[in-house]
């Protein structure tokens, strides 16, 4: 029979690198003490902590969803309900680690505390659940049951539950047995847990796998060039800025510019007006923007809240390549832009909006009365790239911005298959404070430095 | 508009609070709850109130010792909580506790009903294979009471730790909202990079007393 600790190894051996795991109440609150600070693993609670953590034994302002007292590890992060609600929409948990009360031959689980939790959510939105719990409660009363009690909400997902002496797993389906201890047969089994239950035809002897240390994070990049190297033709690349050289990832842009892949559908609030308006360019120099990929013939599509200059007669390299035929345009007004990106990073399909009800913008949109308003339906935005303009970064990934280079960066990160940062400087892990880390190291997942000698003009 | 937003008492932050207003507190598990708002809130002679508060399921907390108190005194017609701790008055049945209805959901949705009302949204739709089209619609909120680590005098705000929980996204939905805060601090003390609320969400501001501190 194995104990506390070995059971939540046996958990940690089904976690793989960059997982990013939501533990519960009860034994997943131990989790974090059996893993070393530089392991590619996130672990999320209920009330707050994302990264990882010690129990403390001195009172501390931050506790783990459990009610201890804990000190976070370097690079760890504090964020509040909402942002982790986003994180379970949005679909970033790979695994929820949870001890539920009770379950049921059905496959479906309850929990001790009465309501929800974030378990509808998390039951919903991840797709693998693994499950530590003892066989039997405190009373001596086995934690599986014929028939869940009917009062108690129930939850259903897919997933692995580990004991003391078996692993079985779950599904709508139902339950099977996939490990048992040796000395002991599925009669057994039974006996204990006083329910008829079936094995897995490939059923295997239970071991705890010895901990082995999933290697440390590396989101380091030598170059632009190496970070941008597999963006694929036809792919949808976010781009931030607001509208002048102010947060742009100028060396990214090069990068992508030199890597040359095409069709490109670019998200962005403008499509490249930096270089027309030129705030603040030293005379005779070109501010680098998007206008390097348009005029590389690399885009097909932008998808832009403020694509032309604001003056007709210097008009930007979008502009002409759309009078000229050769690119799409789609117009957003800006806050819907905004909104549609955090749409795409949180799991949101689509919101009512009033903004541009009435308007151009919402022909071909379901429009809807609320309360005497129009509001339109728009749709969220995801992209296989973002390149993000960051100030600082530590090597787990954790990005903070400079002034109001802040712009879309922070609500473009979590929109993307992969998001590259262009940071000023990479800083020892821990040097920036949790509280005021923008960016979570789990929506970044390649860091360039800026190189000191790089000029953003042309 | 300059108008002063700092309160002496927890009494007159909250005096125009009505009958039936619908109330939302901030916390998990007692971490970042506004005792001195909670304590007074309870004193008040209201009634009809729909209260969104996460009551805590591990610990009993002052939080939730006044919740069940005003629930006793038939102060709040409606619980809308992630979480209810067991309650012999808790009937599972019927979903009532003595004569107030408790409407459980689940932590996402409810922030995200709440960030839907501070975002001026009419509702949304979750990417999902099962659920599929349901909708997700905005909860009004006439008033949060959030607790703060550090507010200056504008309402700028910044949280503590794990206390952060829904004072922010609360403070976003809120008609009105009254920040309790640990402490007062002068305009351009707090980073403008780190500053987690920005003090147009916030409307009143009233400073932890020790005794709320201590309890």
């Amino acid at each position: 029979m194995f104990n506390t600790t070995e059971i939540i190894d046996k958990a940690l051996s089904t976690l793989t690198a960059n997982d990013v795991i939501f533990l519960g109440k009860g034994i997943p609150s131990l989790i974090p003490t059996r893993v070393l600070e530089h392991e590619p693993l996130i672990f999320v609670t209920e009330s707050g902590l994302v990264g990882k953590w010690t129990i403390s034994n001195e009172p501390t302002n931050t506790e783990d969803s459990n009610g201890n007292y804990v000190t976070l590890t370097n690079g760890s992060v504090v964020m509040g309900s909402s942002e982790i609600a986003e994180i379970i929409t949005g679909r970033h948990i790979q695994k929820y680690i949870t001890c539920p009360d009770k379950i049921g031959t059905c496959g479906s689980f309850v929990m001790k505390e009465h309501g929800l939790g974030f378990n509808e959510s998390l039951t919903r939105f991840v797709d693998d659940i693994i499950c530590v719990m003892h066989l039997l409660d405190d009373e001596g009363n086995s934690n599986f049951v014929q028939t869940l009690d009917d009062n108690r909400i129930k939850f259903t997902g897919t997933g692995t539950i580990i004991t003391e002496i078996a692993v079985f797993k779950f599904s709508p389906q139902g339950l099977k047995v996939t490990e048992l201890i040796p000395d002991l047969s599925l009669k057994d089994l039974q006996i204990k847990i006083g329910i008829e239950i079936d094995q897995d035809p490939d059923m295997i002897p239970m071991e705890i796998p010895k901990r082995c240390p999933l290697g440390v994070i590396d989101k380091i990049f030598k170059s632009g060039e190496e970070a941008l190297n597999d963006v694929p033709d036809g792919a949808v690349v976010m781009i931030d800025g607001f509208a002048g050289p102010g947060g742009m990832a100028h060396h990214l842009l090069v990068s992508l510019r030199d890597q040359g892949a095409k069709n490109l559908t670019i998200i962005s609030n403008t499509a490249g007006i930096a270089r027309v308006v030129n705030f603040g360019t030293p005379p005779g120099k070109l501010v680098i923007d998007h206008s390097i990929l348009i005029d590389n013939k690399q885009v097909k599509k932008a998808i832009a809240s403020y694509p032309v200059s604001p003056s007709s007669s210097s008009p930007s390299s979008f502009e002409l390549a759309y009078k000229a035929g050769e690119v799409e345009l789609e117009l957003v007004p800006q806050g819907t832009l905004a909104e549609r990106l955090r749409a795409g990073g949180t799991g949101v399909e689509s919101f009512y909006t009033p903004t541009g009800a009435g308007t151009l913008i919402a022909e071909g949109k379901d429009t809807k009365i609320i309360n005497g308003k129009e509001y339109i339906r728009e749709t969220g935005l995801k992209a296989d790239f973002c390149v993000i303009r960051g100030h600082q970064a530590d090597a787990l990934g954790n990005v903070t911005y400079k002034g109001t280079s802040r712009n879309f960066n922070a609500v473009m990160a979590p929109s993307a298959t992969i998001t590259v940062v262009e940071v000023d400087e990479v800083v020892p892990t821990g040097t920036l404070d949790p509280e005021s880390i923008v960016t979570s190291g789990m929506f970044v997942d390649r860091i360039v430095i800026r190189p000191k000698d790089f000029s953003p003009y042309e | 508009m300059t108008g002063n937003k700092l309160y002496t008492s927890c009494a007159l932050a909250m005096r125009d609070i009505v009958n039936g207003c619908t109330i939302g507190i901030s916390g998990n598990e007692g971490g970042g709850e506004p005792l001195g708002l909670i304590c007074q809130l309870a004193t008040m002679h209201l009634t009809n109130l729909r209260i969104i508060y996460n009551v805590p399921v591990i610990k009993q907390t002052i939080g939730s010792r006044m919740i069940h108190q005003m629930i006793s005194d038939d102060k709040i017609s409606e619980l809308i909580t992630p979480s209810y701790p067991p309650s012999e008055a808790f009937d599972v049945n019927t979903k009532m506790v003595k004569n107030t209805v408790v409407n459980f959901i689940d932590h996402s949705y409810l922030a995200e009903k709440l960030r839907i009302k501070g975002a001026g949204l009419g509702g949304i739709f979750y990417s999902s294979d099962s659920i599929g089209d349901k909708e997700y619609l905005g909860l009004n909120m006439d008033v949060a009471l959030i607790k703060s680590d550090k507010t200056d005098t504008l309402g700028n705000t910044v949280y503590s730790g794990s206390n952060r929980n829904y004072s922010p996204i609360m403070a976003i939905a809120a008609h009105t909202t009254i920040a309790e805060t640990n402490d007062l601090v002068e305009i351009g003390t707090l980073d403008p990079e780190c500053i987690v609320t920005p003090g147009i969400f916030v409307n009143r501001i009233v400073l932890t007393s020790e005794k709320s501190r201590i309890d």
